[in-house]
């Protein structure tokens, strides 16, 4: 059965899908339907939502709950965002699978507060100080806002970390045909080792003990052994980052997701994500109706980004488009996997809206 | 069983300096737990960043040590995630009624089931001895060379403005009272707050003059004068003076028990 949502109550619902034990936030433009829809359905079902005095504490009361075990969200907008990340930071550390929705806005400051940007990629990547994993969705459409927030909490507890899902002001505000059926990701959750302390850096993915069930957990945001104890020997600290980065790193493989079409012979490839989803397809349909062999790349992972996936995915094109709606973040990124080889061009709109395909198409021929 | 049991001895000794009460305060805290039969599994210390907030890597129970000024916010997840358990933030001065101040007077104001023990020793000891709000006017700190220029807070009429029902203040020099104080809080339904004056002869109390800890603990007596005599004492004494005491322990409905009530009738329905 489909339904006819709006973005930020579809990612609701997958949210109420997906297994939502614990809403805590706080007003912000362009996502405060999320903190409206979970005030309503959440009492429905026996669970808890509470709004918090800000975006601090509605961070830290999700890691808090997330810790205990349960499947914990909350949702946020650009400067609210910008608030969360010591949280999330935290949230690193200790390994707290909890899951944060951030509708992006246009920035810096208040910005934009009712217009689309999706300037917050880089932020979300490296917001919080220090090395740090993080894992990055972005949906293109209300349906996959749906699926991704589905999804989600599988993945924050699987991989034991934070998960972002970088939305934008037009895929939480538009409304569009959705599905609330199962994600159609291929993500694969194995039988994990069963671990008796609170952490654990030898495996990279484990199974251990939350807090309330009566097993002395110790948890802190200093670095710290495996009962959870801070430690400052250069070596403990070492094994413990190397941990913390090769655990995300090591099944980048698994986590990465994505969609594309007419890769194998593309003359150029548009690249984007998000929202930018729909218009790269059309540019590609346009370019080959012209009679240029043309294809386009749409992560969906954006973190971690599987770089010898996108290096073989690519490595027929000569010519690359990077269209986005910030002064090119995710370019850099390409840049950074591709640039030796490849010609890259980029195209930027950070006006608050989404530019025509008249427009794109009108930049794009002055570099054919 | 004992206090000591609640002690985890794996992860002792602790990093406080020689002469801090922080100690006691824990002590008092323990005690409580023994006192009233309260099992380690059924109790969740939560803290944010700083001296005090050290204390709960050293007990056999979970405990978490979470970011400055959020000890609160944190607990408030684990509390309704946990609602049978006993929820205990341990903070202090600059983490609680500075960098976290606001959590400090929502949490008091929803009345969440969760008991605070807020240390003050009037200064930032983890960093070095900085000024706190609760530094007194006047005052030398490491930032405040010249002596402090602005006033400090009283955080009882701040957390008596905020609605929290259960308001108290002990010192870790009046350890009877203190532990009197600690159960009472920790019987109490709803938010609670306890204040719990604690010297720190290494920064605070080195730089205004005392060259012995000992000293410096004794002059805690001189700080303070119980509300139970508050009429005997003449208004020139009370002075600069700190009153300790309970001084409000009235409960009123806790957002727990108004939150699933209303779940209760959603579901009846």
């Amino acid at each position: 059965m489909k339904d006819f949502l709006q973005g930020n109550i579809a990612a609701s619902f997958g949210a109420i899908d997906g297994g939502i034990d614990f809403f805590a936030g706080y007003p912000i433009t362009p996502s405060s339907e999320i903190l409206e829809t979970f005030s309503k359905e959440l009492p429905k079902l026996g669970k808890i939502f509470i709004q918090m005095e800000d975006e601090l504490a509605s961070i830290c009361a999700i890691i808090g709950a997330s810790l205990t075990g349960k499947r914990a969200l909350t949702a946020t907008s650009g400067p609210g965002f910008s608030l969360m990340q010591e949280g999330i930071g935290y949230a690193s550390i200790v390994e707290a699978p909890c899951v944060i929705i951030n509708v992006m806005r246009g920035g810096p400051s208040t910005g934009l507060p009712t217009n689309v940007s999706q300037g917050d990629y880089m932020q979300s990547k490296w917001g919080t100080h220090g090395d740090h994993p993080i894992i990055i969705f972005s949906p293109k459409n209300p349906q996959e806002f749906y699926w991704l927030t589905r999804i989600s909490f599988d993945v924050a507890f699987y991989y034991r970390n934070p998960v972002i899902i970088l939305s934008d002001e037009s895929v939480a505000h538009m409304k569009a045909e959705v599905e609330r059926s199962l994600p159609p990701f291929d993500f694969k959750f194995k039988e994990k080792r069963k671990i008796d302390l609170p952490f654990n850096f030898d495996y990279d993915l484990t199974s251990n003990p939350y807090i309330g069930m009566g097993k002395n957990i110790k948890i802190t945001g200093l670095f710290h052994d495996e009962t959870g104890f801070p430690v400052n020997e250069k070596n403990k600290v070492e094994k413990m980052m190397d941990y913390l980065i090769r655990k995300i790193e090591n099944n980048k493989e698994n986590l990465f997701i994505y969609e594309q079409e007419n890769l194998e012979d593309a003359e150029i490839v548009f690249i984007g994500f998000g929202i930018m989803g729909g218009l790269i397809k059309e540019l590609k349909n346009i370019f080959n109706s012209k009679g240029i062999k043309s294809g386009f790349f749409r992560p969906i992972t954006l973190n971690p980004l599987d770089e010898n996936k996108i290096e073989t995915l690519l490595k027929n094109t000569k010519k690359i488009f990077v269209i986005e709606l910030n002064k090119g973040q995710l370019y850099l990124d390409i840049k950074r996997i591709l640039s030796y080889k490849k010609e890259i061009n980029f195209i930027g709109f950070t006006r608050g809206d989404i530019p025509t395909i008249e427009e794109v198409y009108e930049k794009i021929k002055r570099f054919l | 069983m004992s206090w000591k049991d609640y002690l985890d001895y794996s992860k002792l000794p602790t990093i406080f300096c020689p002469g801090c009460g922080l100690g006691i305060g824990l002590r008092a805290i323990l005690q409580s737990f023994s006192d009233l039969n309260i099992k380690k599994e059924d109790i969740i210390f939560v803290s944010g960043i700083g001296c005090s907030s050290r204390i709960p890597g050293y007990v056999d129970f979970d405990s978490l040590h979470t970011l400055h000024g959020r000890a609160i916010p944190f607990a408030t997840g684990v509390k309704l995630s946990c609602p049978e358990k006993n929820v205990i933030v341990i903070t202090g001065d600059g983490d609680g009624l500075s960098i976290g101040g606001n959590h400090m007077i929502h949490a008091a104001r929803r009345n969440i089931n969760i008991k605070v023990f807020l240390f003050n020793n009037m200064t930032y000891g983890m960093t070095g001895g900085q000024a706190s709000p609760t530094t007194p006017l006047k005052k030398y700190t490491s930032t405040t060379p010249y002596g402090k220029y602005d006033p400090d807070f009283d955080s009882v009429k701040l957390l008596d403005g905020a609605g929290s029902g259960f308001i108290a203040r002990g010192t870790v020099y009046h350890y009877n009272m203190l532990l009197k104080i600690v159960k009472q809080s920790i019987i109490y339904k709803g938010f609670s707050f306890v204040e719990i004056l604690t010297p720190c002869p290494t920064y605070y109390g080195r730089l205004q003059g005392f060259d012995d800890p000992a000293k410096f603990f004794m002059k805690q007596k001189d700080l303070v004068y119980s509300i139970d005599q508050e009429d005997k004492i003449k208004e020139e004494d009370k002075k600069d003076k700190l009153p300790i005491g309970i001084f409000k322990n009235e409960e009123r409905e806790t957002f727990e028990e108004i939150y699933f009530k209303i779940l209760k009738d959603i579901k009846e329905k």
